[in-house]
């Protein structure tokens, strides 16, 4: 069974490359995005509120490949066309964005009313006191279920493979179409992003200990 | 005294959170250089009036004037600019010292007076290194907060809160999150500030200090005055039974 996976190993790293390209495209895209829309979630304004608050709640509820595949047979109709690879890093960012967007919130909230008090004492308000003392506060708080999150994310890069693009699990399946070895393929696959995924997870419980 | 000017004239402060009137009108005036303790019961509205004359609360009626001038053109609608020149000349100290727990305890004095504008880094930091020796801890510049004991804390928020040279403090109940023994090296802190000649007033459960410290003492009761006086009189010679039944009840603990 082993005597192949040497053979394989260069198409499927190739493969991984992109999986891990995507996943950073859409890390640098969506958790900005989650944090705008975790704090324009908590706007004082009540539109405001409620349509992002509809916003995140849309791109949550709707599957991930019902999103990918709106974007890209869907969206032409309407004369907008994206590459498959652009479509992938769109859709997980929309998909990000909604879930971390929580996150950032409730970091945001877990900063104390003391701590925002004790800086408007000091003449400290509004966006001063919000990226001086409570932003980095919340960061604090954040980073382990962010990096959860990306883990999930580099494990749904896989759903590129419904449009074409050439990551890790589509690279594994086209082997597999041509060696008809679908099983033995796999299961390497399945490997290289367990092993990846349980190391990551490691290094995240590492860091937020230290953080704590 | 009577002779010094009047730094802060409240007048008819009051406060109500929907229909639970929380204070009932309370004017004070506060002179240069005195110290002031506010006694009472708890919920009688002592920090709540302390948290009006910064404005962390905002007083539902009544009026704040500085040196003889209004505070606010309409104070029930202050306005940013109001509100910043209020509280950089108020400065306030808070129970649970609610310092900045991501930075050192040098960058928790020096934050304010940066982003204030009032130094330059360097010279914000050498006056930092002033204020932490004042108080007794310039050898934990460097330390986090969280490495610092309750007292420390506490006497680091005084330096933090003096950073911005306010004319006057509010210390809000100061030692009641800490142990009598910590709770002391606060309050000597207190008395070489007021002895320098500060502006204080003092929300204190603290008696003793309050006998000894303060110029003057008042006694809150139900969002109202109901005492005001030099300590003696209040302790020594109360005219209401009220504040001998508030005093007998603390005395005995």
């Amino acid at each position: 069974m082993f005597d192949h996976w040497l053979e394989w190993l260069p198409q499927l790293l190739s493969g991984l490359g992109t999986s891990l390209l995507l996943t950073a495209c859409v890390a640098v895209i969506g958790f900005p995005l989650g944090l705008i829309l975790g704090l324009l979630s908590t706007a004082p304004n009540r539109a405001v509120r409620a349509f992002f608050i509809a916003f995140i709640e849309v791109f949550r509820g709707i599957p991930l490949l019902a999103v990918i595949y709106l974007l890209y047979f869907g969206l032409p109709a309407a004369n907008v066309t994206m590459t498959a690879f652009a479509t992938i890093i769109v859709g997980h960012s929309l998909n990000l964005g909604a879930y971390s967007s929580e996150v950032f919130r409730a970091g945001v909230l877990h900063v104390g009313s003391g701590q925002r008090e004790a800086a408007a004492s000091l003449g400290i308000t509004g966006r001063k006191a919000f990226f001086h003392v409570v932003l980095p506060q919340a960061m604090r708080a954040i980073p382990g279920p962010l990096m959860s999150m990306l883990i999930m994310v580099f494990q749904s890069t896989s759903l590129a493979f419904a449009i074409g693009v050439s990551e890790m699990t589509s690279t594994a399946f086209s082997i597999g179409s041509m060696t008809f070895e679908y099983f033995n393929v796999l299961v390497l696959a399945g490997l290289i992003y367990a092993v990846l995924c349980i190391v990551s997870a490691r290094i995240v419980a590492r860091v937020e200990e230290k953080l704590n | 005294m009577s002779e010094s000017r009047v730094l802060l004239d409240a007048e008819s402060i009051e406060k109500s959170f929907k229909d639970n009137e929380v204070l009932k009108g309370i004017t004070l005036e506060v002179h240069a250089g005195e110290v002031i303790a506010l006694i009472g019961p708890s919920g009688a509205g002592k920090s709540t009036f302390l948290r009006c004359l910064n404005y962390l609360e905002r007083p539902t009626g009544g009026s704040l004037s500085l040196d003889g001038e209004p505070a606010f053109t309409d104070p029930l609608r202050p306005s940013k600019a109001e509100l910043l020149r209020l509280r950089r000349r108020v400065g306030m100290v808070f129970q649970t010292f609610n310092l900045f727990p991501h930075l050192s305890v040098l960058k928790n004095i020096v934050l304010a007076q940066k982003l204030n504008g009032l130094r330059s880094t360097g010279e914000a930091e050498e006056y930092a290194h002033d204020l932490l020796r004042q108080v007794g801890l310039v050898d934990k510049a460097h330390a986090k907060p969280a490495e610092c004991s309750g007292g420390q804390q506490q006497r680091i928020a005084i330096a933090r809160a003096l950073s911005l040279d306010p004319e006057l403090m509010l210390f809000d109940e100061p030692t009641s999150a800490l142990d009598p023994e910590v709770g002391n090296d606060v309050l000597k802190v207190m008395r070489d500030l007021a002895d320098r000649g500060t502006t204080m007033i003092v929300v204190t459960h603290e008696m003793k200090f309050a006998e000894r410290v303060a110029d003057r003492v008042l006694l809150l009761d139900r969002g109202s005055i109901l005492e005001e006086g030099p300590p003696e009189q209040v302790f020594r010679n109360p005219s209401h039974e009220r504040t001998r039944d508030f005093l007998q009840a603390v005395l005995d603990r």
